[in-house]
């Protein structure tokens, strides 16, 4: 099957090997590869930018990253990177009207995050946090929704799942609260109010006509990513809060001009990179080249920094009998990987001086074939 | 108008005082106060620069000074401390103040030194109890005013330029302007903890000295960055590496980096500030690009400046000065491209002032 476009959504290496791999397919034919994010970025926007260069198309979530961007890429050999904000509207509407408020059960749901907050103590925070206002409301219920079920895992890593932390913080935790595995959306089209930290779940609420609340008890700092919510304005310190009743009465709707700079709204749309990808088509012929990535003075993780393409790099090197730069590449492939075996073998027999002894301990080491 | 400039390290009290110095020449009297004693960075700065403000020089620690009676004086408070300290010493003063029954004084802060993406979002956002931040250029300005997009109650911000740094080395401090003669030296800032990954310092290392010994006419001298004690080695290296090097790398003693600078003919470096300096004063500069851009190391605000190059692909040392030189757009707006500094703040200080406490 022949693609017109392929959209990546990997982690940073990955997807930097994805785009040299459709680079080396032979033919002139290649489909018009983009990327994106999965959410709203909470930080290390510039890293994740550099291993997305080169890409045909970078879809950002709105104005908040390309500013970001713009401002990365200004004055350098990159500035034409394109890039599209496509928003962060991730649900179809549905086809059954959404209940009004009023319809709603008085439930709030709370979109857990695998690692934030992070530390062990922090998490027994919020679990006791939510059950003392789930006793402070008695007719409401608290529905925790996990991130990932127990022994699942995420590109995120942590020791505990919540359900663990609920019983060791709280043993038996009130009535009203508990934790509720059914898909997100399905509990947010019956709940009148969802809470998180600082999960893009948050835009979801929106798209199901939930009302959304922004837990500010873990501060404004980069850790928690409460940072980019500030501007929301439905930030609120549960802990202070007198019950629910009270917080659905003075919360508001998040504040349309945020919305619109993070990207959430109806400017920013994916139907702007179908718009792309066909305009792609049609010019396919005359399109200017891709951004070259190798300029003297710049680096970008997405050329020549994933452990593959080091390694790629270093055959390359020894098939032109540029022994020194092969051992370069591998290098640098150890230091990502120290562990790794072939790369140990194939780097020692780099290092022998005698070229028979090199020779001899490249042909009994594992060639990488990309 | 008397500002009083708090830091609580060595480079934060040097650059104090040069502020200090600059505010003096804007006619306002300024009182550094340090917790630590700068005699161990050598100024190429005169002691006493002409102007018509006075400058003075207390140290004593952050308590004795919001017990003193100096502290009520002060028309406006810079506080240069570590991040998360400042809102202790913040609120403390403001108390201090509500409870003499007087207005406290305008407080602006922000990091000594430029920084940009994650790292300068994490120093700005415990600074935001203050009345005023302190930028050094045009980057950080919209970094800051980005992430402030929408707060209820933004924090104004003024960018004052490389105020850490002496605009320009002492006179006859420059070696040779343009392309420097031989003997040359390279140094090399490091910085604790960096390279992060295991074994890349001993990399690094084996790699300078393969480079050192290639170029006996260079001498390679690796200078301990900021972040350390002096009696800290700059890298966290194994002694079998460190004892194979060859004997034109030496290790630097800390405290002199702006005469260093001054005198070198070229600077590397992972991401330490200093580095600004060696650029800003037409150094050959190279940020080492062997492990791409990563937020841990600091080289964000490093990927436009154009003199990122991996080690490994220099061949020998002489090929430093023929390096493509650094972006200039890029280190304007990161600060060089801000030269009225001092009267920038002092502007913006105005505008927030209290009255002169009477005396």
């Amino acid at each position: 099957m022949r693609f017109d476009a392929i959209g990546v959504f990997l982690t940073g290496s990955k997807l930097a090997y994805f785009r040299h791999a459709v680079s080396i397919i032979p033919g002139s034919y290649k489909p018009m590869l983009f990327c994106g994010f999965n959410g709203i970025v909470l930080s290390g926007f510039e890293e994740a930018i550099s291993w997305r260069l080169g890409y045909d198309l970078i879809c950002l979530n709105g104005p908040r990253d390309a500013s970001a961007i713009k401002r990365m890429l200004a004055d350098t050999p990159f500035e034409t990177q394109p890039f599209l904000t496509t928003g962060m509207q991730r649900n179809i509407a549905t086809k059954t009207p959404l209940l009004p408020a009023d319809k709603r059960k008085k439930m709030l749901v709370f979109a857990e995050q695998v690692v934030i907050p992070s530390r062990q103590k922090d998490r027994q925070k919020l679990v006791r946090i939510l059950a003392e206002l789930a006793r402070r409301s008695p007719n409401w219920e608290v529905l925790i929704k996990p991130r990932i079920a127990p022994n699942e895992a995420t590109f995120h890593r942590n020791d505990q799942h919540i359900s663990q932390t609920i019983q060791e913080t709280i043993g038996h935790p009130p009535t009203n609260l508990q934790l509720d595995y059914r898909p997100l959306p399905e509990v947010l089209q019956e709940a009148r109010l969802m809470a998180t930290v600082s999960s893009t779940a948050l835009f979801d609420a929106l798209d199901y006509g939930c009302k959304p609340v922004v837990m500010a008890d873990f501060g404004n700092l980069p850790r928690s990513g409460g940072h980019v919510f500030v501007g929301s304005s439905v930030c609120h310190y549960f802990d202070k809060l007198t019950d629910l009743d009270s917080l659905e009465e003075q919360l508001e709707w998040p504040n349309p001009y945020w919305l619109e700079w993070v990207g959430y709204g109806k400017t920013h749309q994916p139907a702007k990179l179908l718009e792309f990808i066909q305009d792609w088509k049609e010019r396919q012929g005359s399109m200017s080249a891709p951004i070259d990535l190798e300029q003297p003075g710049y680096v970008v993780n997405s050329h020549n920094m994933s452990f593959n393409q080091l390694r790629n790099s270093a055959e390359k090197a020894i098939r032109a009998r540029q022994f020194g730069e092969a051992a370069a590449s591998l290098e640098l492939a150890q230091l990502i990987r120290p562990d790794h075996r072939n790369v140990r073998r194939r780097l020692v027999a780099l290092r022998r001086n005698h070229w028979i002894a090199r020779r001899l301990g490249l042909l009994l080491s594992p060639r990488f074939n990309g | 108008m008397s500002i009083i400039l708090l830091a609580d390290s060595n480079l934060g009290a040097y650059a104090c005082t040069l502020l200090a110095n600059e505010l003096a020449q804007e006619h306002l009297d300024c009182l550094v106060v340090t917790t630590e004693r700068i005699s161990s960075l050598v100024s190429p700065l005169p002691e006493n620069p002409a102007g018509n403000g006075r400058v003075a020089q207390l140290n004593c620690s952050i308590n004795e000074l919001l017990l003193s009676s100096l502290i009520l004086k002060a028309t406006a408070i810079g506080v240069f401390i570590r991040a998360s300290n400042v809102e202790t010493f913040v609120t403390n003063y403001r108390q201090i103040c509500q409870l003499n029954a007087q207005r406290p004084a305008p407080v602006f802060s922000g990091p000594v030194f430029p920084l940009a993406g994650d790292t300068l979002i994490e120093d700005l956002l415990p600074r935001m109890c203050c009345d005023l931040l302190c930028l050094h250029g045009e980057r950080q300005l919209e970094e800051a005013h980005d992430l402030m997009h929408r707060w209820p109650n933004p924090v104004p911000t003024v960018a004052i330029g490389f105020w850490f740094m002496p605009e320009a080395p002492e006179t006859g401090g420059l070696v040779g302007v343009g392309k420097p003669d031989s003997p040359h030296t390279l140094v090399v800032l490091a910085q604790k903890g960096l390279p992060k990954l295991k074994g890349a310092a001993e990399r690094m290392l084996r790699l300078l000295g393969q480079k050192a010994s290639a170029s006996p006419h260079w001498q390679v001298l690796i200078q301990t960055d900021h972040t350390q004690s002096e009696k800290q080695l700059p890298l966290n290296a194994d002694q079998r590496v460190l004892a194979e090097l060859p004997t034109n790398i030496s290790f630097g003693a800390s405290g002199n980096l702006p005469i260093v600078l001054g005198r070198c003919s070229a600077c590397i470096t992972i991401s330490s500030p200093w580095i600004y300096t060696a650029m800003a004063w037409g150094r050959a500069v190279v940020v080492m690009a062997d492990h791409g851009i990563r937020t841990d190391h600091g080289s964000v605000p490093f990927s436009s400046s154009g003199v990122m190059h991996r080690l490994d692909s220099i061949t020998a040392l002489d090929d430093l000065l023929e390096m493509p030189i650094v972006n200039s757009n890029w280190l304007e707006k990161m600060g060089w491209g801000v030269h009225d500094g001092a009267s920038q703040l002092v502007k913006a200080l105005r505008t927030r002032a209290k009255p002169e406490a009477s005396q």
